[in-house]
């Protein structure tokens, strides 16, 4: 209109002064490059929209997450697990209760029955199908499983693996990708009703819609109607700011109508149900129909029903503002209100529209949270990943990691810790929050890691004690002492005699050791298996010394343990540091027969098509001799049964038949348990962090913690097989003398058969009855 | 020399493939596990103590998926499965045994020794088993570059 006017005005103007007309038609001769350039301009900054929003659309779309994911449960009879395990493992993978768990991803309760109906999931190695299971417990065990679709029993499944942390991007985007076919076709109509009712037809922008969009913001005096089109929202999801001016509307207006121009219209839908907004969990941002479907209803979108759909579109609108969750009502008006246009345009039968209106809304709790819930175990992962992924690959490949995390062993193992402690500064008057723990739980045979405690704050991400606290292990070196004998001192044997009496070690600079027992008594002579049952240090330390300090360094070395240590005689009582987790790979490879497998958190990595990009296999090593490492076990277990850990069978089954080793350093700084049953090993150090007197012995502190430890998860009986080339013989205690069955007071220990004829062995004359601890161990 | 060695694996692989689709006979290749046939130490369910789980079903139905997965050439499926058997029975010899053979089929021979080791500190007593893990061992070594 004013360009119009201008000219006129000029002409007048001409008339008086036509001095001036030259100057004009100077001044447009001037302006016309500036007024092609700004053409120019404007096509080079719409080709460089459609080169952005293009890279956009076809390019990585979206930086998804790595997903990191626990081990899956694995069900079977007989299998030791109580019913409340089953469901809190249930609940940590968002299942919901649901009579007779009608939907994948439901559950149901029925006295000791539990019926499950599990997701499908892709394993390592082979597909789960979904099924419906009766779970039959009996006490502390699965009984039987039968499969509802056939009726047959089950003798194996397993559940999809728990989602325990998520790696993010930056912006913390998190989704689920679907497929338009993945979205069902109500939902979509009642999407494009009440979005944008000319989606198919128009051109990325609607000047119909803006009109009426603008007619009833008039008629109102406020905004209450938007006119973006479905592309629009997507473009302005795609890059996403707060800013509401002109020019981000008409980029946002030149870019939608580019990628209509380039694309097809399911093309944008599918996009625009990946990327928009849904929704706020922590730090985590909900985006996309597939993973706020989930978030939401616990259930893929393909399986909500009417009224869930119709919420669903419902909170597109303002997810905050109707989130069903803390605004029920709203969303239920607003839902109400979806299905009413969708009964206007006969998508919905007016029937169908009413029961969905008197539906509830339907939104399942709150989800689990998926951030970071094991921040300790996290942190191993995350260090193992950095060797072969670069962080920006974590944060948005949307890898997958299967890592070996026991989320059951895991919340015993914290909870234990946490309440431990509590317990033992209130009973023993100690300031509160001083004492500290870290533990780790492993697979004896695997090296998988199952549980990872990294101080008493289940949710501190802070110093993870359990990888990265440096302390004196005192005497859980001993072990690797007689280790070495067993297997390098010829004709060494668990009666060998030591010398329990004070002993002085040469120093550097002229100075001498000597070392005092725990309890500053000297036993004299004593045979070598009471000597570290009873964890005596001046026996130990003569049998150090006589196989000299490089040696059992090099045992060390071969159990695992590659950490620089200290090369001095002190060494041989564990005056060297090390962390729980290097105490951890040294005693798996012991629980392991004298082969170790590199500990591991990880599995296997998929890429985000399921494709398995890494796996981490299970590999051995034969560290150390089997029969040296059989007859320490035995050892071991006599250190539970009647030595320095005896108070452990107080409360725990005989029948376990534990092996480990109780550790204290000087003034009790630090407090040390390493023991193994048949299928786990736990590790537990016990202190302060500024290193000052905790006041607590290995038997006192950290034995204690893995004793609650064991009492709460259902851990197998260690049946020590002897390798071939062993023989048992009987050891009568008050006099020392070997015999070739039981004999009075006497306590069965292994022997290499070729030593055998260089002992002197008798033939029991008296009577013994058998004990129970003589069955148990009569292999 | 290198001939006699490559026969040698032959017939331990074939050995092998006999053993594992012919589930009747009785050298001791039975996908059960010895364990169901060994008496179990008795339990007593402590009130307040967690019980150990008991053997069962579960690692013989895994070994059915095994042989069939060895017979399909799919050996790293194969392992993935028997590394499933191991987390819930770790002293069955026998699933030591067929992990070992899988890594000697996958060419990969130190593991395949290294576990034959594992299989046979565990197989006191089974003879069977041992002759063919101190076979396994042997093969394994020669093919050792």
């Amino acid at each position: 209109m004013a360009a119009k006017r201008r000219p006129r005005k000029s002409t007048k103007k001409s008339a008086r002064r036509s001095t001036r007309k030259g100057g004009l038609r100077r001044l447009i001769r001037r302006l016309l490059p500036v007024f092609l350039l700004a053409v120019i301009a404007l096509i080079a900054y719409a080709f460089h929209l459609d080169v952005k929003i293009r890279s956009q659309f076809e390019g990585k779309r979206w930086t998804l997450p790595a997903k990191v994911y626990a081990r899956p449960l694995e069900l079977y009879p007989g299998r030791a697990l109580l019913q409340g395990e089953l469901l809190a493992e249930l609940r940590d993978l968002d299942y919901f209760r649901q009579t007779s768990a009608v939907n994948t991803g439901s559950y149901d309760v029925d006295d000791a029955v539990v019926i499950v109906h599990t997701r499908p999931f892709k394993f390592i190695d082979g597909q789960e199908s979904s099924q419906r299971l009766k779970i039959h417990f009996s006490g502390q065990y699965v009984q039987a499983i039968e499969n509802m679709g056939d009726g047959l029993p089950r003798s194996l499944v397993r559940l999809d693996p728990v989602q325990i942390a998520s790696i993010y991007p930056t912006h913390n985007e998190d989704r689920l990708l679907l497929r338009l076919d993945d979205v069902p076709q109500q939902m979509l109509q009642a999407l494009i009703a009440v979005e944008d009712r000319d989606f198919y037809n128009h051109a990325g922008v609607s000047i119909r819609s803006i009109g009426r969009a603008m007619m009833a913001n008039l008629r109102a005096g406020r905004t209450v109607q938007g006119g973006s089109t479905l592309t629009q929202q997507l473009v302005k999801n795609y890059f996403l700011t707060n800013e509401r001016s002109l020019s981000r509307k008409i980029n946002e207006a030149i870019m939608a109508y580019l990628l209509d121009f380039h694309y097809s219209k399911d093309a944008i839908l599918q996009a625009y149900l990946n990327e928009i907004y849904l929704g706020q969990d922590g730090r985590r941002a909900i985006h996309g129909v597939g993973l706020a479907s989930q978030f939401y209803f616990g259930r893929s979108p393909k399986e909500l029903n009417l009224s869930q759909q119709a919420l669903m579109v419902a909170m597109l609108n303002g997810p905050s503002y109707y989130d069903p969750r803390r605004h029920p009502e709203r969303a239920r008006a607003r839902r109400d209100l979806v299905l009413q246009v969708m009964r206007e345009e006969g998508y919905i039968t007016p029937g169908q529209a009413q029961r969905a209106i008197d539906a509830p809304l339907g939104v399942v709790n709150k989800p689990n949270s998926k951030v970071n819930r094991y921040p300790a175990f996290l942190d191993l992962v995350k260090r193992q990943l950095r060797e072969n992924y670069s962080e920006a690959d974590l944060r948005t490949e949307g890898l997958k990691i299967f890592t070996t995390l026991d989320p059951l062993v895991q919340h015993h193992a914290q909870s234990t810790v946490s309440a431990e402690l509590k317990e033992m500064e209130r009973y023993y008057g100690i300031e509160s929050g001083v004492l500290q723990s870290a533990m780790i739980v492993t697979d004896t045979v695997s090296g998988e890691i199952q549980a990872v405690v990294g101080g008493r704050d289940p949710s501190s991400a802070g110093f993870n004690r359990a990888l990265d606290a440096q302390r004196q292990i005192g005497s859980l070196i001993k072990p690797i002492v007689y280790l070495t004998a067993l297997e390098q001192q010829a004709g060494f044997n668990l009666t060998s005699r030591l010398m329990d009496e004070p002993l002085s070690v040469e120093l550097a600079e002229g100075k001498t050791w000597t070392p005092q027992n725990y309890d500053r008594i000297s036993r004299g002579e004593v045979p070598a298996y009471l000597a570290l049952v009873n964890s005596y240090n001046q026996a130990s330390l003569q049998l150090g010394m006589q196989l000299g300090v490089d040696r059992v360094i090099a045992t060390l070395r071969r159990l695992g343990v590659s950490r620089p240590v200290n090369i001095y005689p002190s060494f041989l009582l564990g005056a060297t540091e090390l962390t729980p987790i290097d105490v951890t790979q040294m005693y798996q490879t012991l629980a392991n027969g004298g082969f170790t497998a590199p500990l591991r958190s990880i599995n296997a990595v998929y890429d985000a098509q399921d494709q398995p990009l890494q796996r981490y296999e299970l590999e051995l090593e034969q560290a150390a001799e089997p029969g040296a490492v059989y007859q320490l076990n035995r050892a071991l277990q006599l250190v539970a049964r009647e030595g320095t850990a005896k108070a452990l069978y107080e409360r725990l089954p005989p029948e376990l038949n534990l092996a480990g080793k109780t550790g204290t350093t000087d003034d009790l700084r630090d407090s040390w348990f390493s023991g193994f049953t048949g299928d786990k090993l736990a590790v537990v150090w016990l202190g302060r962090d500024d290193n000052k007197p905790a006041g607590f012995s290995g038997s006192t502190g950290a034995m204690r913690i893995w004793g609650r430890l064991f009492e709460r998860i259902g851990a197998q009986s260690l049946r020590l097989v002897a390798p071939q080339g062993m023989v048992d013989l009987w050891l009568e205690r008050e006099t020392g003398i070997l015999y070739d069955a039981p004999c009075g007071n006497s306590l069965q220990l292994p022997f290499k058969t070729e030593i055998v004829d260089t002992l002197t062995v008798k033939s029991c004359q008296k009577k013994t009855p058998k004990n129970w601890l003589e069955k148990m161990f009569g292999q | 020399m290198k001939f006699v060695y490559y026969l040698l694996a032959l017939l331990l692989m074939w050995i092998s493939a006999g053993c594992t689709t012919t589930p009747e006979t009785d050298d001791g290749m039975l996908p059960m596990p010895r364990e169901l046939e060994q008496p179990q130490v008795p339990v007593q369910e402590t009130p307040g103590v967690r019980a150990p789980s008991r053997s069962n079903s579960a690692v013989a139905s895994i070994l059915l998926d095994v042989q069939s997965a060895i017979q399909a050439g799919r050996y790293s499926v194969a392992a993935s499965q028997l590394e499933r058997a191991l987390r819930i029975e770790p002293a069955n010899a026998r699933v030591w045994h067929y992990l070992a053979r899988v890594r000697f089929n996958q060419r990969r021979y130190a593991q395949a020794a290294n576990l034959a080791a594992k299989s046979n500190a565990l197989a006191r007593g089974d003879e069977a088993l041992r002759a063919q893990n101190d076979a396994l061992i042997d093969a394994s070594r020669r093919a050792m570059p």
